[in-house]
């Protein structure tokens, strides 16, 4: 008895600590992205801009668009097709890794070029997955949902569209 | 009007036998012979320039090897790493072109992006493309020339300027409708005449398309798949019709066109699998194609052709022809 209770407890502090452990680097992230930058046209340095509704944030320092579990622009274009009145989407590409240039070209080649914006990613870079996060922030900057590792853009898009219903 | 008659229209593919043809290829370049800062690794693609010079995207070194006319090694450039100047693993693609001053270009479709380095190795640009590309060409204005590999419904071709400003884009798809399947066909190599006419020929459907500098489809040929690489079952399925009903099939086209080149009087080339190699006029009119032997006969061997220079990919032997 006394070493199923001990058992119970070892894995309820365990258990305990994992979520400790993912809420604060989910608040560590939320704090980073609290520092991350976009370039306005009108020049200078901005926070994220945050609306009433949902912020949907993509930060690129690169990308694989031939990489077979799909392809990034693709997915936020179609959840961008879909996405709940209020909300905003947000590609944010790193001004170390893209040009100017390059995101003119971006802009004048892919759709959603109102949402393609230059910026300082540097705060988050740790947190990259293969050089490029999907997260959402609520209006007061609050992470609701971060894209995980290891996971196809079809599930990511299916994740992106169950949390925003 | 003439234009318009002169394009093909294709109903169905010609699937027949290819007559062999003996080709003398004389060895250039045997990389096993070279010392160690000479010897390539997975080569993908080679490039000639109007001065004979030769270069090589040596993509297992993610450098460029430039060799003079006669094969002696000059050089070698580029790096791996990350940055503008790196040059990651690209793959076997169609992945370096050379212009009239011999600046050299390399298309780098996993970052991606496009580099830029003058003849002696000096890197002067890179800018960064959306989509991964299949192939690189250059035209006399050095305007770049990139086939998109991908399953967005859009063009074929995407030109830039030299400064990496996106100009232009142009070519119809061959299958309009996404999907793996139809990603695949609407792969496509490209390659520049001396008059800035622009050579398309899809990967894996036997057409060729000729375009205009500014981007008008000229003409439209066919040429034969070769028949052992289409057994009789398959044959029903292999047509453009079947392909535009079912883009996300898994079906693999197994007719594969590794590379497209111009030679300097304005002949083409197409090298496909199965040792074949097609011959074109400067109108895109196909004048000849035939089976050869590779200098190494091996199976599954992956050869890339830059007019009559031959690259084994795997030996990074280079051999060349004395006509074609």
């Amino acid at each position: 008895m006394l070493s199923k209770l001990t058992l119970l407890l070892t894995a309820s502090i365990f258990l305990a600590g994992c979520q400790l452990s993912a809420a604060s680097q989910s608040g560590e992230l939320a704090k980073s992205f609290g520092h991350v930058t976009i370039n306005p046209s009108t020049g200078g340095k901005t926070p994220i801009p945050l609306r009433s509704g949902l912020t949907i944030v993509n930060v690129f320092d690169g990308f694989s668009p031939g990489c077979p579990t799909g392809n990034r622009f693709e997915t936020i274009e179609r959840f961008n097709s879909v996405r709940p009145a209020g909300s905003t989407v947000l590609l944010i590409f790193s001004d170390k890794s893209f040009s100017t240039q390059d995101l003119e070209n971006f802009k004048a080649i892919l759709p959603m070029a109102d949402s393609m914006i230059q910026g300082d990613i540097e705060a988050v870079r740790p947190y990259l997955i293969d050089g490029k996060l999907l997260v959402v922030l609520d209006s007061n900057g609050r992470l609701v949902w971060q894209e995980k590792s290891n996971v196809s853009e079809q599930e990511l898009l299916t994740e992106l569209l169950q949390m925003n219903q | 009007m003439s234009t318009i008659l002169s394009i093909t229209v294709l109903a169905l593919q010609v699937i027949s036998a290819i007559p062999d043809a003996q080709i003398r290829f004389k060895p250039v370049y045997l990389s096993s012979q070279q010392e160690a800062k000479a010897k390539l690794s997975a080569p993908a693609a080679l490039a000639v320039a109007r001065s004979g010079n030769i270069y090589i995207f040596d993509d297992g070194n993610s450098r460029v090897v430039k060799l003079d006319s006669r094969g002696k090694f000059v050089a070698a450039f580029g790096q791996a790493g990350r940055g503008p100047e790196a040059i990651e693993r690209a793959g076997l693609n169609d992945s370096i072109a050379v212009d009239e001053n011999e600046n050299v270009y390399v298309s780098d479709p996993a970052t991606p992006k496009v580099l830029i380095f003058s003849s002696d190795g000096t890197f002067r640009r890179s800018f960064r493309v959306p989509f991964a590309m299949t192939s690189i060409a250059v035209n006399s204005k050095r305007e770049i020339f990139l086939t998109a590999d991908t399953s967005r419904s859009t063009e074929l071709i995407y030109v830039f300027s030299e400064t990496g400003k996106f100009l232009r884009r142009f070519g119809e798809r061959l299958i309009k409708p996404p999907g793996s399947l139809a990603r695949n066909m609407n792969v496509a190599v490209a390659a520049c005449d001396a008059r800035d006419n622009l050579f398309v020929a899809f990967r894996s459907w036997p057409v060729v398309r000729k375009y205009s500098p500014d981007g008008k489809l000229i003409s439209e040929n066919q040429f034969t798949i070769p028949a052992e690489l289409i057994k009789e079952p398959q044959r029903q399925y292999y047509s453009l019709e079947f392909f535009d009903k079912y883009p996300d099939s898994s079906f693999v086209p197994p007719l594969i066109t590794h590379s497209i080149s111009i030679s300097g009087r304005g002949t083409g080339y197409l090298l496909l699998n199965a040792h074949s190699i097609v011959v074109f006029a400067s109108s895109g009119k196909i004048t000849k194609q035939f089976r050869f032997r590779a200098p190494r006969d091996r199976d599954n061997v992956f050869i890339r052709l830059a007019a009559t220079y031959l690259l084994d990919t795997r030996s990074g032997e280079i051999y060349k022809a004395p006509s074609l």
